[in-house]
C-alpha cells in the first residue's frame, strides 16, 4: 500500500492555526506530525520589556479564552516576588472571576468538540450561553473577553450592585440548560457512537505523556492544582473534581461538562461567603520586586499551567517562563492518532481542546 | 396550401386541451417549474430552520419581511455564474468540466417520471405525470443509482487528494444504503402488486403504508436520507474532516450545477417517501395537488432536521448500520407481510395470486 | 436497551422541535445596540479641567497607546485607538480621575490618521447611538419568559 501524505490545516475548516502532516493509508492515518508556529508572537520575550502590572494585559493575550485564570498564575508569581497576601475579598472575586472564565472557555471547547462531529446545533447553544458569561464579566470588569482584571496586589474593582442577583439568575437558567445539554448532547446516540472509543488515552500513558487538565482526569487520575494546592479562596469551598475512566474522547467531555456544574457551584458559595473589607493592597505603579525568582501554578480550564518569573530587582521582569497546559497535551495528539481513521481526526484533537494560540505563545 | 390552413392547423396543433395539459405538466408542476422554485425556497428554509434551532435568526435581508433571505440564493447563482471556471492541475479536463453539469440534467431526469396528483379533467382520469410508464418506480430508483457514480467520477477527475477521499467514501456509502433502498421499495411493490406509483397511491386509500409497514418506511426513510448525504450521512461532504469531500474543487458554475443537483434530489426523495408512505395526494376537502404539498413539505421538514439534531457517522458505523440493522430489519418487513397474506390477507389491499 | 437506543435517537429530535419557538439570542447590531454596562472599557475621554499632565496614563499604557502631547504649555495625553487594547489601566491608574473609559465602541475610521485623539479631539463623548438604532437593555434579556430581544 502506497502512504499519502496529507496537510491537514492551516487552511482548513477546523484545523485552527496550525497544520498537521497526516500519513494516510487509505482511510486509515499511520502517522501525524504537528506544524506549529504560526500564531508565534513571543510574548515572553515581550513580557521581558513591560513592567510588572504592563505585563498583565500581555499575558493574558497567551489564550484569551480563558483570560481569567491565565493572568491568575502571572499575578500570583508576581505577588510571591514581592512577598504580599493580598486581602480576603480579592481572593474571593478571584476564585469567582476564575470560575467563570473555566465556564466560558468549557463552554467554547465543549462547542468545538460539537463541532469536531458535525454538531452545529450544539456550537450555538453553547456559544449563546457564553454570552450570559460575558454579560457578567462585562458588568464586573468592563470587558467581555480580554478583561485584565486581576493585578498584582489585588483585583480593579468591587463586584458591582447588583451583581449578586443578576449572577444568581443567570446561574439558575444556566443550570436548567445544562439539563438539556445532557439530554441532546450526551445521551445523543450517534454522537455516543462517534466520540466512544475515540483517541483512547490509558492512564499510565497519560501520566507518561505529561498530559494535565481535563484531559488527565479523562483518564482517571484525580489531579487538579485547586486541590492539590489550594490557591486564592478554593480551600474554603466544597467541590469535587469529576473524573472519568475511559479516557475516550466522550470522556473528555464528559469531565468538562461536569467541571461545568462544579464551577456553578464554587460560583454560588463563593458569592455566598465572600467577606467585607479591602480588595486590593497599596502596591506602586511600576513595582520593584527583591531579586529573586518565583514559581506559580494555577488550574486553567486546559490544565495546569506554570509561571516563572525571575526579577533581577529592576522594574521589569528577567524572564517570564510560561508552561503552557495546551503545548503539554498537544504532546498526546501524535500518540493518540495512529492508526486511527482519518474521521477520527478532528474528533481527537478538539476532544483534547488544544488551541494554537497557547502552543505558540 | 394557403397561410390560412397553415395557422389553422398550428392552431389546432398547439391550442388544444392536450398540449396546454402537456406544457403545464412539463414546464409548471410537476416539471421544470417545481423542482426550480423547490431549491430556491429549500435552501432558505433550511437557513431559517436550523437558525431556528440553534436560536439564531438566520438570513435576514435579501427578500421581504419574514421571508427575508429568501433571494439570497438567486443572488448567489448569479454571482457564482460569474465567476472563473477554474480546473485544477491535476484534474481531468473533460470529466471535470463534464461530469457536474451532467448532475442536475439526471436528478431533473428523475423527476419526469414521479405522478404528484390527479389531473382535475372531465374524461377519464389523468394524472399530473410528465411521462408515464407503469414502471416508473424502477426508473426512479435507477436514476437516483447513477448519482454515486458521478459523484465517484468527479472525486477522482479533480485530481486533489480531499476530493478522492471523499470519492472514495461515496462509493462506500454506496454499498451501505443501495440494498435497503430496494429492499424497503420493493416491501411496498410487494403488497401492491404493482411497479406503478399511481396503482401504489391508489391502493392506500384505505390505511397508508406508512402505518400498514412502519419498518419499511423506517428503513426507506434512513437510507434515502444517506443516498441524498443529508447530515448524520454527509460523509462523502464530511466538510470538518476532508473540506467539502468531492466537491472541494469546484467554483463557479459547477459549484452552482452540483448544489442544484443535491437540492433537486432532495425533491425527488421527499416526493418517493410521500408517495410509497403518506398516501401521496389522498385526503379529505382539500384538492389532492394541496395534500401532495402538505406532505411534502412534512418529509422535507423532517430531511433538513436531520442536520440540527444528529453529528454525523464514520463511514464503517455508517456500513455497520447498512447491513446490521437496515438490511435485516428490511428482510424481517418482507417476513411480517408474508405472514399477513397467508393468515390475514385482509390487511392487505391486493390478494397475493399464490398467496 | 433497545427503548432507551430509541429515546436516544428521537429525545433530540422533540427537543429541536422545542426549540425553533424559543426566544433568540441574536441582536441585530446596526439596527438594534446592546447597552453596555457602567464599567464598560471602550474609548477613553478626557476631562481637561482635572487633568494634571502627570504622565500616569502614558506610563503605565502597555501598548504605548497614550503619549504626552504639550498644548499651550500644558502637557495632556494623547490617544492612538489603533494601538489600544482596552485594558483601561490608564483610567485606574489616573490620579485625579480626568481619564475616564466611556461606553463608546464604534471607534473605525476610513483614515487611518482619524484613529489619532489629540487631547482636544479626546476630551469629547462619543455620541449615543442615532436614533434609528434601539437600545437593547442586558436586563431585557429575559432567560425565562422566552422574550426575544432582538
Amino acid at each position: 500500500m502506497s502512504i499519502m501524505r496529507v496537510r491537514w490545516g492551516p487552511q482548513h475548516p477546523v484545523s485552527g492555526q496550525w497544520a498537521f502532516w497526516l500519513d494516510v493509508d487509505g482511510d486509515i492515518v499511520v502517522n501525524m506530525e504537528p506544524d506549529i508556529g504560526y500564531t508565534h508572537r513571543g510574548i515572553e520575550k515581550v513580557a521581558e520589556n513591560r513592567t510588572y502590572i504592563q505585563n498583565v494585559p500581555v499575558v493574558e493575550r497567551t489564550s484569551v479564552f480563558d483570560a481569567g485564570n491565565i493572568v491568575f498564575g502571572y499575578v500570583q508569581a508576581v505577588e510571591e516576588l514581592m512577598g504580599i497576601e493580598i486581602p480576603e475579598r480579592a481572593k474571593y472575586i478571584r476564585t469567582i472571576v476564575g470560575e467563570m472564565s473555566r465556564i466560558v472557555s468549557h463552554l467554547y471547547g465543549l462547542g468545538l468538540l460539537a463541532i469536531a462531529v458535525g454538531f452545529e446545533t450544539m456550537l450555538m447553544w453553547f456559544i449563546n450561553d457564553r454570552e450570559l458569561f460575558l454579560d457578567l464579566f462585562e458588568m464586573l470588569t468592563g470587558a467581555r473577553i480580554t478583561y485584565s482584571f486581576f493585578i498584582p496586589g489585588g483585583v480593579l474593582h468591587d463586584l458591582p450592585q447588583g451583581f449578586y442577583d443578576e449572577a444568581m439568575r443567570r446561574l439558575d437558567y444556566f443550570e436548567r440548560r445544562l439539563k438539556d445539554y445532557w439530554k441532546m448532547f450526551f445521551l445523543n446516540r450517534t454522537f455516543i457512537t462517534r466520540t466512544r472509543g475515540v483517541g483512547v488515552l490509558k492512564r499510565e500513558d497519560a501520566i507518561r505523556l505529561g498530559v494535565v487538565g481535563p484531559n488527565l482526569r479523562a483518564s482517571g487520575v484525580e489531579a487538579d492544582v485547586r486541590k492539590d494546592e489550594p490557591y486564592a479562596a478554593y480551600d474554603q469551598i466544597d467541590f469535587i473534581i469529576p473524573t472519568e475512566k475511559e479516557g475516550d474522547a466522550y470522556a473528555r467531555g464528559g469531565v468538562r461538562f461536569h467541571e461545568l456544574e462544579q464551577s456553578v457551584s464554587i460560583i454560588r458559595q463563593a458569592l455566598k461567603k465572600i467577606p467585607d473589607g479591602k480588595i486590593r493592597v497599596k502596591v506602586p505603579i511600576t513595582p520593584t520586586p527583591p531579586k529573586g525568582e518565583a514559581y506559580s501554578r494555577v488550574e486553567t480550564a486546559r490544565g495546569e499551567i506554570g509561571y516563572y518569573i525571575i526579577s533581577d530587582g529592576s522594574n521589569r521582569p528577567y524572564r517570564v517562563k510560561i508552561s503552557a497546559p495546551s503545548f503539554r497535551n498537544l504532546l498526546a495528539m501524535p500518540f493518540l492518532s495512529r492508526n486511527v481513521p482519518m474521521a477520527d481526526i478532528p474528533t481527537i484533537y478538539l476532544s483534547l481542546d488544544l488551541i494554537p494560540l497557547d502552543v505558540d505563545r | 396550401m394557403n397561410i390560412e390552413t397553415i395557422i389553422e392547423s398550428l392552431v389546432a396543433l398547439f391550442i388544444n386541451r392536450p398540449f396546454i395539459e402537456m406544457l403545464i405538466k412539463v414546464l409548471i408542476f410537476p416539471g421544470l417549474m417545481f423542482p426550480l422554485l423547490f431549491v430556491v425556497f429549500a435552501v432558505w428554509f433550511e437557513r431559517k430552520l436550523l437558525a431556528k434551532v440553534h436560536l439564531r435568526i438566520g438570513p435576514l435581508h435579501v427578500g421581504p419581511g419574514p421571508l427575508g433571505g429568501i433571494f439570497q440564493l438567486i443572488a448567489d447563482a448569479l454571482k457564482l455564474l460569474q465567476k472563473e471556471i477554474i480546473v485544477p492541475y491535476n484534474a481531468h479536463k473533460i470529466l471535470y468540466n463534464i461530469l457536474p453539469l451532467a448532475m442536475p440534467m439526471i436528478s431533473l431526469a428523475a423527476m419526469a417520471f414521479i405522478p404528484v396528483a390527479p389531473f382535475p379533467s372531465v374524461g377519464p382520469v389523468d394524472y399530473l405525470v410528465v411521462f408515464y410508464t407503469p414502471y416508473n418506480i424502477l426508473v426512479v430508483l435507477a436514476l437516483f443509482a447513477i448519482h454515486p457514480f458521478l459523484v465517484i467520477g468527479v472525486g477522482w477527475a479533480s485530481g486533489s487528494k480531499y476530493t478522492t477521499m471523499g470519492a472514495l467514501r461515496a462509493a462506500y456509502q454506496l454499498l451501505a444504503y443501495e440494498v435497503p433502498v430496494m429492499l424497503s421499495a420493493a416491501c411496498v411493490v410487494m403488497v401492491t402488486g404493482s411497479f406503478d406509483l399511481i396503482k401504489i397511491v391508489e391502493s392506500q386509500a384505505n390505511i397508508w403504508y406508512i402505518l400498514l409497514l412502519p419498518i419499511a418506511f423506517l428503513v426507506f426513510f434512513v437510507s434515502m436520507m444517506a443516498e441524498l448525504g443529508r447530515r448524520p450521512f454527509d460523509i462523502p461532504h464530511a466538510e470538518q474532516e476532508i473540506v467539502y469531500g468531492w466537491a472541494t474543487e469546484f467554483t463557479g458554475v459547477h459549484y452552482v450545477c452540483v448544489m442544484f443537483a443535491e437540492y433537486v434530489n432532495l425533491c425527488v426523495a421527499s416526493c418517493l417517501v410521500t408517495l410509497l408512505f403518506l398516501g401521496g395526494w389522498l385526503g379529505p376537502v382539500l384538492p389532492p395537488a394541496a395534500w401532495f404539498l402538505i406532505k411534502f413539505g412534512i418529509v422535507v421538514v423532517f430531511f433538513l432536521m436531520g442536520r440540527g439534531v444528529y453529528p454525523r457517522l464514520r463511514i464503517d458505523q455508517l456500513l455497520n448500520a447498512g447491513w446490521r440493522i437496515l438490511i435485516p430489519l428490511a428482510l424481517i418487513q418482507i417476513f411480517i407481510i408474508l405472514v399477513l397474506a397467508k393468515f390475514a390477507p385482509w390487511i392487505l389491499p391486493v390478494t397475493f395470486v399464490g398467496g | 436497551m433497545v427503548f432507551s437506543w430509541i429515546v436516544s435517537i428521537l429525545r433530540p429530535l422533540g427537543m429541536a422541535f422545542r426549540h425553533i419557538f424559543k426566544y433568540r439570542f441574536t441582536v441585530k447590531y446596526p439596527y438594534y445596540v446592546l447597552e453596555t454596562s457602567e464599567r464598560y472599557r471602550g474609548r477613553p475621554v478626557l476631562d481637561l479641567a482635572k487633568c494634571v499632565g502627570c504622565g500616569v496614563c502614558a506610563t503605565i499604557c502597555p501598548n504605548k497607546a497614550i503619549t504626552m502631547v504639550n498644548v499651550e504649555d500644558r502637557r495632556y495625553p494623547q490617544f492612538d485607538a489603533g494601538r489600544c487594547c482596552f485594558c483601561g489601566f490608564c483610567a485606574y491608574f489616573c490620579l485625579t480621575s480626568a481619564l475616564k473609559m466611556n461606553g463608546g465602541y464604534e471607534l473605525s475610521e476610513y483614515d487611518k490618521s482619524n484613529l489619532i485623539y489629540p487631547p482636544e479631539k479626546l476630551v469629547k463623548v462619543p455620541p449615543p447611538p442615532p436614533e434609528r438604532k434601539k437600545v437593547v437593555k442586558l436586563k431585557k434579556l429575559s432567560l425565562s419568559t422566552g422574550v426575544t430581544h432582538g
